[in-house]
């Protein structure tokens, strides 16, 4: 039965599946070969557990999909050798396929002893980590009975030019944390230096023990640089009036430039600047303003009315297209005031004409 | 001879949005009123600037998921068909408002400009608005610069270079492959520098980039012009700062321009407005109403109540609002010209779809803008950061700041409660789309299907890569939808991950990704190696 699949697929089917199930098979062998490797392959994979299964699926492809496309649906990804047999054997008994669904939440986590930093701004860095439930147990039970209550902590090091060993920082703190898949934004307090966040487990004694290392990250600076190109000089007063115009106008219009001051951090007013409200801000369809209590109300005035198909229908002057049974619908938004609304027909043959004149107004009160 | 320079800088950006799942989709109007509002617009002002021979100079990126999108055959199609239909609404307006003699007036304006676009965009460009932009790069008026392939918010990206590059080798060839012609500049997405990324550029052949106010001015060694003059890198890429005096004229909902009274009101539309039996045949599948882009009232003031636009007095104001920021400059470069011992460059970057979308009557400033630069002074001279370089080569040296033009000048907007989950996911793709490129190398031509899959897994993670979902999660609108699309992304990537690993590609589901996220079809995956 497993054969007479096979038996049914081409030679150019039969090499993409081989393909799929890592066997490799010499260029331009023919069919019975092909499937002879195959089968043996499978021989190798297929585990006893799975054949009450294959039972309860005996029969060759049922529908009228092609066998090609099957086994494509069939072979998805294994997330471990169990999952991967039961799906291999779901190919060689012909099981009706399934298709591939994409879930819809993420992966919890990845299975890493991993922590990253990243740089928010001057002041803060975030952090995420992951810490295998192993990894852990490994490292609870290196410390023996102190490993019972260890806890999980970041310890951040000020590492600004140094090549960090874990022991020449220029400082560190450490945060309690709960999870071992979390995250957390560390306050580094200082603009312009470098920091290395370790995961790690901490004893009640204060011993720290590293799981896992992130990266160095520098914090930017958050104000104009000390260090002075001799090419490029420029008095102190001229700078000042540069950085002064360089945030704002209003520094130039007013005698008011020498307030801006380069002591005190020389901070800009960073944030005017709206890309807080960017494209795609603005490109929101529904997007409704809110507003207090309202009301509206307009009126619209519908005129229709039917003739010949062929003939021609004017209103107010205008032709008006009809329908192909003769009829016509016209919309018009009503305001206060008389509307003399003068409607003709005139036959084809332009031998009849009819006038109907209705007279509209609209009075509004507002209380 | 002029005082100083002015260079101003259009952003046009959409993240890749392209539905053929669906008959329709809300979300692709976001491309279409781009297009009616903002893209024809400007290029009806730069035909007619150049057709009166304004000799103009306008920087503007665009970026590789709008250049993907503007030249999708399908989106092009449905672009057609969503023009068709407001062309109808129009007329149909034509008719209604006939009594009305000032709204009469505004729907045969809309009749016009909805017969323009269907024109401008099937007729006169081939449905091809990428090559109506590449014709005033080709007379030497615009530069069009590039951006990173998706949008990635590229400083929360540098833990993993091979991604950075990724990104900018792919925007690269993207942009040769539509523009014909490598790029020399790039628009970092949101302003986003952190110092090493020149490297990278510079490998690709870019000589310049922007960056705000503060990521010149607050480099190393201390700028000695500020903003007014671009920085090199230490390898010679070179940096222009963003003024903010200019920026606020134009972007500060307080002073800026676009808050004028006389200027057409944003949120006043149709969709909302008018009857629901009327204007739903007009509406999207679901029948919600949605703005469309016909609106008739203007700003007025502080107030509910609404007076129709006048669009005559508005084009004034415009006028008005440009001899303003002409005059504002020319101060500006006159004050800095008696300190700086050189010529300043004044750098003013914009959203592009800010004009035309958002500020109605923003084309039109922009068209007045420049007519009174080229006929009514010589203080100063338009010019792009190319040009600028070419005349003023010998510039300062030092390494620009960390910084975006986001809200507070960092990180923050694209790294905060709302969005921060997502870079755990990123990063491991990322991580993941090396390891793959390294590992996999199908040169049998029977191994068709690993080579596909091994590319699309590559646009998986860029797409998800985009720095719109961060910032649609912050900002609130449409959150599920981005939060879906980081899902998807980020999911399909794992299964062809994990498909490839295992030898064991479904076919199928490597197809629909292929057809629905088709994205960058000259992508080779050996870009992350």
């Amino acid at each position: 039965m497993k054969k007479s699949v096979l038996e049914k697929l081409e030679e150019r089917e039969l090499m993409e599946l081989a393909q799929k199930l890592g066997i490799s098979v010499r260029k331009g062998a023919k069919q019975p070969e092909i499937i002879k490797l195959i089968k043996s392959a499978q021989a190798a994979l297929t585990p006893p557990a799975v054949k009450p299964r294959a039972k309860r699926a005996p029969s060759a492809p049922e529908t009228g999909r092609s066998a090609a496309r099957q086994h494509a649906e069939a072979a998805q990804p294994a997330r471990n050798s169990s999952q991967q047999e039961v799906e291999e054997s779901k190919f060689y008994t012909g099981a009706p396929p399934e298709e591939f669904r994409l879930p819809s939440e993420l992966p919890y986590h990845y299975g890493d002893d991993r922590i990253v930093l990243l740089v928010r701004d001057p002041y803060w860095a975030y952090s995420y980590w992951e810490v295998s439930q192993k990894k852990l147990e490994i490292e609870r039970g290196n410390l023996g009975r102190a490993g019972e209550d260890a806890y999980l902590a970041l310890r951040v090091y000020d590492v600004t030019d140094v090549r960090f060993d874990g022991q020449n920082d220029h400082g560190h703190y450490d945060i309690g944390i709960y999870d071992r898949v979390g995250n957390w934004y560390v306050n580094t307090g200082m603009p312009g230096r470098s920091f290395i966040v370790d995961l790690g487990l901490k004893t009640q004694d204060g011993r720290f023990v590293t799981l896992a290392r992130s990266n160095a990250v520098r914090t930017p600076r958050d104000s104009v640089s000390d260090v002075l190109d001799e090419e490029w000089m420029v008095p102190d007063s001229d700078f000042e009036r540069i950085f002064a115009l360089s945030g704002g106008l209003s520094a130039l219009t007013g005698a008011s430039s020498a307030d801006v001051r380069l002591a005190g951090g020389g901070k800009l007013p960073f944030g005017i600047a709206s890309p807080g409200m960017g494209s795609l801000a603005l490109m929101s369809p529904v997007k409704k303003k809110q507003r207090a209590f309202w009301f509206v109300l307009n009126t619209e005035l519908i005129v229709y009315g039917a003739t010949e198909p062929d003939a021609k229908v004017s209103v107010q002057g205008r032709p008006v297209p009809l329908r192909p049974d003769g009829t016509f619908t016209l919309r018009f938004a009503l305001p206060d005031g008389k509307q003399i609304i003068e409607c003709s027909a005139i036959s084809a043959d332009e031998a009849e004409t009819r006038c109907i004149t209705p007279e509209v107004s609209r009075s509004t009160k507002v209380s | 001879m002029e005082k100083g320079y002015l260079s101003i800088v259009l952003h046009a950006h959409l993240p890749f949005v392209r539905h053929p799942e669906y008959e329709d989709f809300l979300e692709e109007d976001w491309l279409f009123e781009a297009i009616s509002e903002t893209y024809i617009p400007l290029i009806n002002v730069f035909d007619s600037l150049a057709a009166d021979g304004v000799d103009f100079r306008l920087t503007m990126s665009l970026t590789p998921t709008l250049i993907a999108m503007l030249t999708d055959p399908l989106l092009q199609e449905r672009y057609l068909r969503h023009i068709t239909r407001l062309i109808q609404l129009s007329e149909s307006e034509v008719e209604r408002t006939r009594w009305q003699p000032q709204f009469h007036e505004l729907a045969r304006m809309y009749r016009e400009r909805f017969n323009n676009c269907k024109y401008v965009f099937e007729t006169k460009y081939g449905r091809n608005l990428v090559l109506a932009f590449k014709k005033f790069q080709d007379m030497g008026k615009l530069e069009i610069i590039t951006c990173a392939a998706t949008h990635g918010f590229l400083p929360l990206m540098e833990l993993n270079p091979n991604a950075v590059r990724a990104q900018i080798a792919i925007a690269a060839q993207n942009y040769e492959k539509h523009l014909g012609r490598p790029p020399r500049g790039i628009w970092l997405p949101e302003c986003g520098y952190y110092s090493g990324l020149e490297e990278i550029l510079k490998q690709y052949g870019i000589k310049f980039f922007f960056t705000d106010s503060h990521g010149v001015l607050y480099g190393s060694p201390r700028p000695k012009y500020g903003v007014f003059a671009p920085i090199y890198c230490p390898n010679g890429v070179a940096a222009f700062g963003r003024d903010l005096e200019s920026s606020k004229q134009v972007w500060s909902a307080q002073e800026g321009y676009p808050g004028d009274y006389c200027y057409r009101d944003f949120y006043r539309d149709a969709g909302f407005d008018l009857d629901y039996d009327y204007i739903r045949p007009y509406l999207h599948g679901d029948g919600v109403r949605t703005n469309l882009g016909v609106k008739y009232y203007q700003i007025t003031g502080p107030t509910d109540h609404k007076e129709p636009y006048v669009r005559v007095r508005a084009l004034g104001k415009a006028a008005e609002h440009a001899g303003n920021f002409m005059f504002n400059r020319e101060k500006q470069a006159e004050y800095l010209q008696s300190i700086m011992d050189r010529k300043p460059i004044i750098v003013s970057p914009y959203d592009a779809e800010l004009f035309g979308h958002w500020w109605f009557e923003g084309p039109e400033w922009l068209d007045f803008l420049f007519r009174k630069l080229h006929f009514d002074q010589d203080n100063i001279r338009p010019i792009t950061p190319m040009e600028y370089l070419d005349e003023n080569p010998k510039n300062q040296k030092a390494t620009p700041s960390l910084s975006s033009w986001g809200y507070k000048g960092y990180a923050e907007v694209w790294l905060e409660g709302s969005n921060d989950w997502v870079y755990r996911h990123l990063h491991k793709a990322a991580q993941r789309m090396v390891e793959l490129a390294r590992n996999n190398n199908p040169k049998n031509p029977t191994d068709g299907l690993t080579l596909r899959a091994l590319n699309q897994a590559a646009r998986e993670l860029l797409l998800a890569q985009g720095s719109d979902w961060a910032f649609i999660m912050k900002t609130g609108t449409m959150v599920q939808y981005a939060i879906k699309r980081t899902k998807d992304h980020v999911n399909s990537f794992n299964a062809l991950y994990g498909m490839i690993n295992e030898k064991r590609i479904d076919r199928k589901f490597l197809e629909d990704l292929e057809n629905r996220d088709n994205i960058f079809p000259e992508l080779n995956y050996k870009v992350y190696a």
